[in-house]
Parts: structure tokens; C-alpha cells; sequence
């Protein structure tokens, strides 16, 4: 019936279709919507920017505004990925100029960029809206420079937790007189200093400004002049918030906290005195989200008699110093929670902090709690499983117990029964990653019960191939599965081959697996880039079909072997 | 829904299974025969009866079973493929020695499905001995298999979160630094869990600071305070003499700092403000509640000037 549908109608129709993997889906359905699709796409969205070209991209989607590339695995948060093995921005916006498309909007995750990148594109396109960088690297503030002076119609600019080199040149100063445009500004990450007039001029000439993020460097008085500035602010991220509590400086402060009634979300407090947070007790009641994940300066107590103002929290984000009766005292009191994190608050943990018994008591108050990331000392079965009772609509569930392969204290049994129960009762689950002592049983569960599962995170689990095998059998809808440390191998590996063509992405590093084992995966599958990180100084090293790989990460791609990798990146 | 789906992936598995049933008692033929004589046994005997009612009833408990995964369960390996792990020393695990005590009431009691009680009547029949490996064989085989330490990212933290403590000890605006100090509390420039600490020894006039993540153990701790003060000592006592005696005065090395056989004795201010001898907890919890460092002369040290902050006030007006 629709194919007798003039395309302007087809078109319109597709506007109402937004999500990728609709688009996608629509795209599949016959050729005459593909093509519809194609020139009607805005948003792309791509996990992993080695599975694709940069030119194929541009062909197929002209109309393209917006942008989403994904470049180093997931591991390398946590040091696992060595430097320069690639992600680079570069050939994205070098093609993305060359072509006549329109970019608007740019959102890169680890990704590397570099200034001349940045500096291209504020060059490039002249409606340039917004720009998000989630831990990236690899640029200075000068390259910021470029996008606050180029970027005449800029609405976002948002980093998050970048690693940036400051050039002390002043890149705020660079906004023009002319921009007055900005919805969200965050540079919370950013370790130099600003120049706190400029910041007051350009916070006063963006009467749309909603979100803005301070780093460090911006003091509790500049703070509050820019607030007194932008009372329709909504989402505030407060850099320093060091004062005498008897000061002037102070007392104006909390005043213009009284006039910001439309803040629903604040994080920041990099730096803090604790006994200034009194000032903001006011705002609390209305804030949806709270982060203090970087705010190493507040205390257990103080961060608990702050949480007693925040009935409408729905997201947390928190560390451990909280500890257990805290996080009693934030079910009491936040029961629209949806999503809590827990960081820990030293590199080990604080053996005080929190344990299984914090997220039973979440579990009890808050059963609207969907994603959760939790940093703990200890777990049991009981606990988990009392959980996932009460919690059924987990859709991110990450627990990182702190000590490696540490069974329940209580039974002294591995945590098999446990995850097993989470993955029983959410079957909603999409996200999970797994720790503490676990054998190939907990792999058996999430084979069984995971179905909508799109992402693992196994660590020092399981005992055979099986443990891998259940998983890449059962979860059908698996996308990503990192595993370290391990005792997976070829056999758990070479099993199913067809199945990595299904998924984004494989990471395995000190597992099992040997380099013959890879050789012949990658034979056999002709559309997965097979790479081998081979880490050794000697130069004669030659891979050898039964030596154990170190580090193997395997992604499905239509680019072929990339040409970017470095020397010890072996694209098998 | 749930039952239509459960048994659309069981066929899946029952695949794998089957195909490792097959192997099955192949393997078990070649898993006795590699062990050491009369490893595998003795590794089941007599865990084994115990272990088997404890087995069923944890799988019973847990909830929905189909048949095809119980009998899956007989088929599993009872040994690691993981050799290289046997028997490494591990900082990790603190594991007992003693074999695990299966809560059965509190298992049995979570039950979360009512399944249960059907499925026990079948699966009586499907259990054999061979099954026995997990439950209770978990605790060697884990014990044996181990992480080194330390290990690289982990826990996962970003390096972003890392270095955040570290980050924190940078100079706040002036008129707070006044307030803090006026107010006797904790030192302005540690907020966070302060990996960098002050460090002072009695004689000589100009602090250190140490960067506490850089080691591991108080012994590492403890060398590194010799490093750091032994030059600055010498010099002191230099001074003291004069000078004019012996231009090249020999650097003794500071030692016995923990046990309180030197002349010196390393102890530190903790979070609540109570000066403690340092060795007696944990290296991490130490690192987690330490504020600052002191090294003091043996001879003054007696049990009033450890102990609570008042006394200490006292005693440091004494001790100057």
C-alpha cells in the first residue's frame, strides 16, 4: 500500500521515525525506502568508527547533520587500550568538509582529537551548533579557541571528563561580542583558568543559557555573580565552592541561590568547604539529578544531611564515603530513584564504606531504579537475590566488587546464584557487568535468562569455555562482551564465528586465546578486523600460532583493515 | 511469554550441551588419567555426598528449571583448563581454608519461583555424583586460580576519578585558607582522602611531602622517609655542630621507624585528629585515613603523646 504513496509522503511519515534503530529497520524494508531513507537521514550514529569510511558514510546519508562516532574500546578507560592505538577525528572531518554536507552536530566518544581537527571544524561548516566530547584527548584549549571563535551559531559546547592541555591562551575570551546563542556550556574538565570577566560577559549575553559547567578555577564569588546573571539556568556544574561561611561574598551567594529556582540538576564541588553547602539545602528540594562523584572534599555526614532535602532525586551519582547508612538514609528519602552510582572514594575502597547491605536498602526504598553502577567492598548471594526481588526493572546493572575473585563473605560460595537471580528477574537487562568469585554457572544464567542483554563486562570469572560459550549462545541480542583475565580459549572463541559478525565488538585480553586461534577466526571471517596487541620491546617477534595472546580485539567493519594502526596493532 | 521464550533458547543449549554430553565421559576418561594419582578422587570424595543435596537444592531454589540444564550440569568439566594459575601465591584472595558451609535456609528461603516443588520430584532422579564438581570443588579450583598483583585497571576506575584526590590538594582562595587554619581544622590542602601528606621530623626545621600512592607497604614507606630526611638530618646536626668540625658529616641512615627500635618512630595524624604509631592497620586503610606524618624521636615518644586531640594539645605545648 505504501508504495503508491508519493515519496513527499513517505518522507513525512519517516520524520516520525527517530531512533536509529528504526531508521535502520526502515531501510531494510525495500529498496525504494532505503533510498527515501537515506536522503531523508539527519542522525547517524556510529559505535565504532573503524566498522565504516568516512566517504561511505557521506555517500549514502547527504543529508547528514548530525554526528555520533565511538572510537577506542571500552577497556581503555582503565589503561587496558595502550596509547595512540587510534581513533583518530582527523579523516571524519577532513572528508566531512571535503563533501557538502551540513554538519550541525558533532558527539564523539574516546576518541583522539587533534586542534587542526577542532580548527577545521569551526571552519568547515557555518551552522555548527553543537560539539560534545566525552573522554577524549589528544587537543589543547587552542583548538577550543577555534570553536568559540568560529562557530558564530554555537549552542553546546560540552566536555566531559577530556583529557585537555591548557594553553593558557585564553580560549573563552575567543566567544565573539556576536554570540549570544549558547544553550550549554560545560568545561568542568578543564584544569587551567578562564578569564572570569569574559565568562560573566558571555553568561550575561546568552539569555538561553540552561546548562553551564564550571571547572576549578571559577571561585565562589565569580560563581555567584554568573548565577545572579542566569537565574534561568536549570542544570549547574559549580567549580570551587571554597568561602568564609561569615563573609559578604558568602551571604550573596546564598541569597542568588534563592532566586535559582529553576536549577534541577548540579554537580561539580571539585573543590568544597564542606560547611558552605548549607547554601544550597534551598535548591535541593527541586533537584532531579545530583552528582558529587567529584567532590572528594565532602564527608559521610555532610553528604547525608544534604541528601535529606533531595525528595525528587531520580538520578545519583555519589561516592562511597556515603556508606551504607547513607545510602539507607537516600531510600528513605529519594524514591523516585532511577539511576545511582557509587564511586569509591580511594584507590582501594574505604573498608567502611559500602557493602551489600547500602543496595539492599536502595532496593527496599527505591523500586523505580533502573541503572545502577556500584563500587563495594563485599557482596552476597542473599543480598542480590533480595535485589533482584525487589528491583525488576534493571536495565543497567554494574557491580564492581573491589577485591578480585572475592566470593560472599557469608557462604563463602562464588556470586553465581546471585547475578543469576538478576538476570532471572530484569528482563529488561541490557547492560551488566559482573565480579567477585564466579564460576561458568553465572554464564549459564545470563545465557538462559539475559535475552535482551546488549553488553557484558566479565573480570577474573568462570573456569572453561563453556562459561563464554553460554553466553554467546544464549544472548541473542548481545552487541559488546569484554572480557579480561579470564580462562577462555580457542575453543570458546572459534565455536561460533558467525555470531561476531552479529555484534559490535569482541575484547578479550589475558585470556586463553592463542594467536593460531585468531589467525584462523579472522580467515574464517573475512568482514571482522581482527587486531593483536603485541605489547613486546623485542623486535624479532614473530607471532607464533601457539603463543598466548596478551590482548585481541575484534569489531565487524565494511572498511577493511584500517590503515591507521600502529606498529604493535597486528590486523590478523 | 516467559515459558515460550525460556524454552526457545533451551534448544540452543541443549545443542551445546548434547555435544559436550557426548564428550563426556571421553574427557572424564582423560581428566583422570592426567591427574596426579588419585588427585581427581580425593578432590570429590567425601565433599561429594555433602555436596550433592546442597547442589540440588541451590538450583532448586534459585527457581525455574528446565530438565535439558540440569542435565547440562552433569557434563561440566571438573577441572580448570587453567594450569597456569595452579597454585600462585596470591595477594588477592584471602580465601579459608576451610571448605564453604552452603546456607540451605537462606537459599530455599528466596525462592522466587513456585516451580520448585515440581521440579524437585524430577530431578532427584537426574543428579549423579559427577555433578558434585561446582559447589564445593569451587573453592579449591578458585583458590588455586589467582590474579598477581597488582593489576592493571583494576579496580575500573577511570584515570579521570584516579587522580581525582590528588587533584583536589590545590590552593583554595586566600580568605578560606585564613578561616581553616583559625579553626584548627584539618590542614586547607588536603581535601579528599589526601594522597600527598605532610610530613615533619622533629630537628629539622623544613617539611616533605610524600605522595602515599607511590608505595604499597609501610616497609616501602618507611625507606622512602629514610630518603627523603637522611640528607636533610645530617645538615641539621651539621649546623648544630658548628660546622666547623667535619665538613663531610656522615649521613646515617634513619631506620627502625615502625618497630621502635630506632632512634626515630613514624607516626601520623589520622582523620579524626588522633595521632596514631603507624603499622597497625592495613596498608589501604591506613592510606584511606591518613592526614599527615610525623617522625619523632623515640625517646620522647611515651604513651601520653599518642592518644586523643586534647592531650595532645597539652602535650605538644610540653613536647616544644
Amino acid at each position: 500500500m505504501m508504495n503508491y504513496f508519493p515519496d513527499e509522503v513517505i518522507e513525512h511519515i519517516f520524520d516520525y521515525v527517530v531512533s536509529h534503530r528504526d531508521r535502520n529497520a526502515l531501510s531494510l524494508v525495500c529498496k525504494s525506502w532505503y533510498r527515501i531513507e537515506r536522503f531523508t537521514r539527519q542522525r547517524v550514529f556510529i559505535g565504532n568508527c573503524y566498522s565504516i569510511t568516512p566517504e561511505r558514510l557521506i555517500q549514502r546519508f547527504p543529508g547528514l547533520k548530525s554526528l555520533t562516532l565511538k572510537g577506542k574500546p571500552h577497556f581503555a578507560d582503565f589503561s587496558l587500550v595502550p596509547y595512540d592505538w587510534g581513533g583518530f577525528l582527523c579523516p571524519w572531518i577532513e572528508a566531512l568538509a571535503k563533501s557538502r554536507v551540513g554538519l550541525e552536530e558533532l558527539r564523539l566518544k574516546r576518541m583522539v582529537v587533534s586542534d587542526e581537527s577542532l580548527e577545521l571544524l569551526s571552519r568547515s561548516f557555518t551552522h555548527f551548533k553543537s560539539l560534545v566530547l566525552v573522554s577524549c584527548e589528544g587537543f589543547t584549549t587552542d583548538g577550543l579557541a577555534a570553536i568559540a571563535a568560529n562557530c558564530r551559531f554555537l549552542r553546546e559546547l560540552d566536555l566531559q571528563e577530556n583529557e585537555v592541555e591548557d594553553h593558557k591562551g585564553q580560549w573563552l575570551s575567543c566567544f565573539p561580542d556576536s554570540c549570544t546563542s549558547l544553550v550549554s556550556l560545560n568545561f568542568a574538565c578543564l584544569k587551567g583558568e578562564v578569564s572570569l570577566g569574559a565568562l560573566e560577559r558571555l553568561v550575561a549575553r546568552s539569555p538561553n543559557l540552561k546548562s553551564l559547567k564550571l571547572n576549578r578555577s571559577v571561585p565562589l564569588d565569580a560563581l555567584q555573580r554568573i548565577m545572579m546573571r542566569a537565574p534561568q539556568l536549570a542544570d549547574l556544574g559549580i567549580g570551587s565552592f571554597v568561602h568564609d561561611p561569615d563573609s559578604e561574598a558568602y551571604i550573596r551567594l546564598k541569597n542568588t541561590i534563592l532566586k535559582c529556582k529553576s536549577i534541577t540538576s548540579l554537580s561539580g564541588f571539585l573543590e568544597v568547604a564542606p560547611h558552605c553547602l548549607a547554601a544550597i539545602y534551598p535548591i535541593c528540594p527541586n533537584l532531579t539529578s545530583l552528582n558529587l562523584s567529584y567532590a572528594a572534599g565532602i564527608q559521610g555526614s555532610e553528604l547525608i544531611k544534604l541528601i535529606r532535602h533531595c525528595g525528587k532525586l531520580q538520578r545519583l551519582w555519589i561516592m562511597d564515603c556515603i556508606g551504607d547508612k547513607g545510602l539507607g538514609v537516600v531510600a528513605m528519602t529519594c524514591k523516585d530513584l532511577q539511576e545511582l552510582r557509587v564511586f569509591p572514594s580511594a584507590p582501594y575502597g574505604n573498608p567502611a564504606a559500602v557493602t551489600e547491605k547500602g543496595l539492599v536498602a536502595i532496593s527496599m526504598g527505591c523500586p523505580k531504579l533502573h541503572s545502577l553502577l556500584y563500587f563495594c567492598h563485599q557482596m552476597t548471594n542473599a543480598a542480590l537475590i533480595t535485589v533482584a526481588k525487589n528491583c525488576p526493572n534493571f536495565i543497567r546493572f554494574r557491580l564492581c566488587i573491589l577485591e578480585a575473585l572475592k566470593p560472599d563473605p557469608d557462604t563463602l560460595e562464588p556470586l553465581d546464584e546471585g547475578f543469576g537471580a538478576i538476570v532471572q528477574s530484569c528482563r529488561r537487562l541490557r547492560r551488566l557487568s559482573l565480579s567477585g568469585q564466579l564460576t561458568d554457572q553465572v554464564f549459564l544464567y545470563i545465557g538462559m535468562y539475559a535475552e535482551q542483554l546488549e553488553m557484558l563486562s566479565i573480570a577474573f570469572a568462570g573456569e572453561s569455555d563453556k562459561g563464554m560459550l553460554y553466553v554467546l549462545n544464549g544472548c541473542k541480542k548481545l552487541r559488546k562482551l569484554e572480557i579480561r583475565d579470564c580462562p577462555f580459549g580457542n575453543m570458546a572463541l572459534l565455536t561460533d564465528v558467525g555470531k561476531y559478525e552479529t555484534m559490535r565488538s569482541l575484547w578479550m585480553s589475558s585470556c586463553e586465546v592463542t594467536v593460531g586461534a585468531c589467525k584462523l577466526l579472522a580467515k574464517k571471517m573475512p568482514r571482522l578486523n581482527v587486531e593483536i596487541f603485541n605489547e613486546n620491546e623485542q623486535e624479532d617477534c614473530s607471532l607464533e600460532d601457539g603463543q598466548r595472546v596478551e590482548k585481541m580485539y575484534l569489531y565487524r567493519t565494511l572498511a577493511g583493515k584500517r590503515k591507521d594502526a600502529p606498529e604493535y596493532v597486528w590486523t590478523l | 511469554m516467559d515459558e515460550r521464550s525460556r524454552s526457545e533458547a533451551s534448544p540452543q543449549l541443549l545443542d551445546l550441551m548434547n555435544r559436550s554430553e557426548g564428550k563426556c565421559s571421553e574427557e572424564r576418561k582423560l581428566e583422570l588419567r592426567l591427574g596426579p594419582p588419585g588427585g581427581e578422587e580425593w578432590s570429590h570424595s567425601g565433599k561429594m555426598k555433602k555436596s550433592n543435596t546442597e547442589r540440588e537444592e541451590s538450583l532448586l531454589s534459585l527457581g525455574c528449571f528446565s530438565h535439558a540444564i540440569l542435565n547440562g550440569f552433569q557434563s561440566k568439566d571438573t577441572t580448570p583448563p587453567w594450569p597456569s594459575y595452579h597454585n600462585k601465591a596470591s595477594s588477592f584472595l584471602q580465601f579459608p581454608s576451610t571448605p564453604p558451609v552452603m546456607g540451605k535456609e537462606a537459599l530455599a528461603s528466596q525462592a522466587c519461583c513456585p516451580k520448585v516443588v515440581e521440579l524437585q520430584n524430577n530431578d532427584t532422579k537426574v543428579f549423579s555424583p559427577s555433578s558434585a564438581n561446582t559447589a564445593v570443588s569451587q573453592p579449591n579450583t578458585s583458590q588455586k586460580r589467582t590474579a598477581p598483583a597488582p593489576v592493571v585497571g583494576w579496580p575500573p576506575i577511570r584515570s579521570f576519578r584516579k587522580n581525582l584526590a590528588s587533584s583536589s590538594n590545590s590552593k583554595p582562595p586566600p580568605e578560606s585558607s585564613q578561616h581553616n587554619e583559625v579553626a584548627g581544622k584539618k590542614p586547607v590542602d588536603n581535601y579528599g582522602k589526601g594522597l600527598f601528606v605532610k610530613i615533619n621530623m622533629d630537628g629539622v626545621p623544613i617539611g616533605r611531602k610524600v605522595d602515599l600512592n607511590a608505595y604499597d607497604s609501610y616497609e616501602n614507606l618507611s625507606s622512602a622517609v629514610d630518603e627523603l630526611f637522611r640528607g636533610l638530618l645530617a645538615a641539621q646536626r651539621d649546623s648544630s655542630a658548628g660546622g666547623a668540625h667535619n665538613k663531610v658529616e656522615e649521613e646515617k641512615a634513619i631506620t627502625g621507624l615502625l618497630d621502635g627500635k630506632g632512634e626515630y618512630t613514624l607516626v601520623y595524624e589520622d582523620n579524626e585528629g588522633d595521632r596514631m604509631l603507624v603499622g597497625d592497620v592495613p596498608w589501604h586503610m591506613f592510606v584511606s585515613t591518613v592526614k599527615r606524618l610525623r617522625v619523632l624521636k623515640s625517646s620522647e615518644l611515651s604513651a601520653f603523646t599518642l592518644g586523643s586531640k586534647q592531650e595532645k594539645i597539652a602535650l605538644d605545648s610540653a613536647m616544644k
